[in-house]
């Protein structure tokens, strides 16, 4: 069977995107108008939407840089997996009962939408959704390059694709990817990630398995080895020390329940009360699939110190390296397309965002109302902002590597900081207001952008992210307490606000 | 004093530290620096003479992010729905929090003293804490949230009035928009 592993791999990899296609054709008779196109008709069971949740947080990256950076820096990277607990519960306690009512209540397709009504501002939903804007954008673009990278090394390793290009590999995989976003739009986004999320799960704990394996003396041994190469690795900071740990703690403990891609499907479900059911599940699903940052990135660093592989050309390579030489070829061939998976599910959810933002929030922003034929837009933009991540990804592999890191900048921490005070505090307290929303949002995108443009270090590692998050969250409270304006809430927001 | 003042207090107490922590002096590899023979990756070297400076605000800073999830745990719930039980119930998650980032810097602090560890399912003590204790941090939140969801969370009453709301603007959207038909604004 060895001998076939680059076969099996391609295998697992090509069932996996034939799935996609059919689930597409099959989400697109389903999909009649922009409320099935961007929230399912708010129709999801829990079972489905838990799995899509937990499948939309962990991307690419959890399968490909989160054991690149155990592998580097040792357990630091591990605060970004342990605290993934919490933020889900923020989630669900501070967001999950009341975007759902809005929605709702006010029929809303998008979390400009729902913003929107909260704080009767167009200014809020503009803001939300340009800032989503900019981070889908830069999200999309590493997740295409990624999803590119790592199709060029499965099918170079062949024969027949010896040479294939990159070029090649992202129309391949954006061919799949644009295919069943735009036939079945969320319908299909979260149906693959029924599946995606099943995979991811099963991936997890096998390759968990497969690592404890890998010396003799287990995990222990894998530990061992680490601390007697470099005793602060294995420690709980790991190399890069208290402060960016602490750090990773609040951009990823708060900054979870602000991700768009991952509150949107909170306003999906066919019932509030399913969220007791949501929860839990989205929380062990994601412990499964999480195990695979773990081990992999600890026992390829244990194996390199010890020297049982070479180094490393780049973390990234952990992952691949591991399944190469470790895993078995149908358990490598379930991993890669597990990989596949993450990153598509992750981009979908953003295509899906980003296309509400263009084809929806602005023009109601601009003008007053959605575009007419929304349907019809919504399929073109998405086709639109794909090509235009895509050509992004490209550019910057080729030309200019620090484009994607700039709108990467509008990742993650962007989105908790911006995002985190409107939702998490805005849902849950009357008084807060639209001229702290608005502040809130710029001083995010003001200090991100200023820390990443400027490049700037600063000392202990902390980071722009961490530093915005606790600045717009400040600033939120106060402009809200201190904005004299005269306060008024809509009734029926009003009345979902005292439940 | 209303909960959202104690939410300020702290976000102000995080932000302080985090100035602080700032004009504090740095001492080398605080932030890790690159391993003497394998390229790429990275070591912490000594743990006490880089980290041992900020000790003490590190962990008061992963205190106050423990304090501040549970004050914001206890704002999402409606006032008439925080009952004795749910204090108590958030308070016992929100000790057994600190206890961990307690175990976690207690640990790590008896590492740094003696050099040597113990280990628990394959990592070293004050990592497993970190692991294993965060996320039982949040495990316990969830707990509370599935057993106490129709106590605190989402009651029958808080159910009915919004089955009765959403059926009201369902209402509304079926009828042609009139002036009339605008939401009502209350202050």
């Amino acid at each position: 069977m060895e001998v076939y592993r680059v076969e099996i791999t391609i295998g697992f990899v090509a069932v996996y995107m034939l799935f996609c296609i059919v689930v597409g054709i099959w989400a697109m008779r389903r999909t009649r108008n922009s409320s099935d196109f961007f929230v399912a008709g708010r129709g999801l069971g829990p079972v489905v939407l838990a799995l899509a949740v937990f499948s939309s947080t962990l991307s690419g990256f959890g399968f490909v840089g989160g054991p690149g950076l155990v592998y580097s820096a040792g357990m630091s990277s591990m605060w970004m997996v342990a605290v993934s607990s919490i933020g889900y519960a923020l989630g669900f306690f501070l967001i999950s009962k009341r975007i759902r009512m809005i929605a709702g209540v006010r029929n809303s397709l998008s979390l400009p939408d729902v913003v929107a009504a909260r704080y009767d501002s167009e200014w809020v939903r503009g803001l939300t959704a340009l800032t989503i804007l900019l981070g889908v954008m830069g999200y999309l673009a590493t997740q295409i390059l990624a999803m590119a990278l790592v199709l060029q090394s499965i099918l170079s390793a062949t024969t027949f694709f010896a040479d294939v290009s990159l070029v090649s590999c992202v129309v391949m995989s954006l061919g799949v990817l644009i295919f069943y976003s735009v036939t079945g739009g969320i319908v299909a986004s979260v149906y693959t990630d029924l599946v995606q999320g099943a995979i991811m799960m099963l991936a997890g704990l096998l390759i968990l398995i497969t690592a404890a394996s890998v010396f003799d003396g287990g995990l222990l041994e894998v530990s061992q080895t680490i601390f007697a190469d470099d005793a602060e690795a294995a420690m709980p900071f790991g190399t890069m020390g208290m402060v960016t740990c602490i750090g990773w703690a609040f951009v990823f403990g708060l900054g979870l329940s602000g991700q768009p891609h991952l509150i949107t499907k909170m306003m999906m479900n066919r019932k509030i009360a399913d969220n007791r059911k949501i929860f839990p599940l989205a929380l062990i699903g994601y412990a499964f699939a999480a195990l695979l940052w773990l081990s992999v990135g600890v026992v390829m660093r244990a194996a390199v110190i010890s020297g049982d592989i070479s180094p490393l050309d780049a973390s990234d390579a952990a992952a691949p390296v591991f399944l190469a030489v470790f895993a078995h070829p149908v358990l490598a061939g379930v991993v890669f397309a597990a990989l596949f998976a993450a990153i598509m599910s992750t981009s979908d959810a953003f295509l899906n965002i980003g296309t509400a933002a263009v084809v929806h929030d602005i023009p109601r922003m601009l003008r007053g109302r959605s575009m007419e034929n929304e349907l019809f837009w919504a399929r073109v933009v998405t086709v639109l902002i794909t090509l235009v991540a895509a050509s992004f990804a490209l550019y910057s592999y080729y030309e200019n590597a620090r484009l994607v890191a700039l709108l990467g900048a509008f990742g993650w921490s962007t989105f908790a900081a911006a995002i985190v005070p409107l939702v998490v505090i805005g849902f849950n307290w009357k008084r807060a207001t639209a001229r702290a929303a608005v502040t809130a949002v710029v001083s995010s995108l003001l200090i991100n952008f200023a820390v990443e443009i400027f490049s700037i270090q600063l000392p202990y590692g902390v980071s722009g992210g961490f530093l915005a998050i606790i600045t717009s969250l400040t600033l939120f409270v106060l402009v809200s307490m201190f904005d004299r304006r005269k306060r008024e809430l809509a009734s029926d927001i009003d009345r979902i606000m005292d439940l | 004093m209303r909960l959202i003042h104690v939410v300020l207090l702290v976000l102000l107490l995080i932000a302080g530290l985090i100035g602080w922590i700032l004009v504090s002096p740095e001492p080398p590899m605080s932030t890790g620096g690159p391993h003497p023979e394998i390229a790429g990756m990275s070591v912490g070297g000594d743990g006490l003479a880089r980290l041992g400076p900020i000790f003490s605000h590190g962990f008061a800073l992963l205190a106050l992010f423990v304090i501040l999830i549970h004050l914001l745990v206890a704002l999402s719930v409606a006032e008439r729905n925080r009952s004795t039980i749910f204090w108590m119930s958030l308070a016992a998650a929100g000790l057994v929090s600190l206890w961990v980032c307690w175990k976690i810097f207690t640990s790590y602090a008896e590492f740094l003293a003696t050099g040597e560890t113990g280990y628990f399912l394959g990592f070293p003590i004050a990592s497993a804490w970190m692991m294993f204790g965060i996320w039982l941090s949040g495990a316990l939140l969830a707990v509370i949230y599935v057993v106490g969801f129709r106590r605190f969370v989402f009651t029958a009453e808080d159910e009915a009035a919004y089955d009765l709301l959403e059926t009201q603007a369902q209402q509304q959207r079926a009828s042609p928009p009139t002036p009339s038909h605008l939401p009502e604004r209350t202050t």
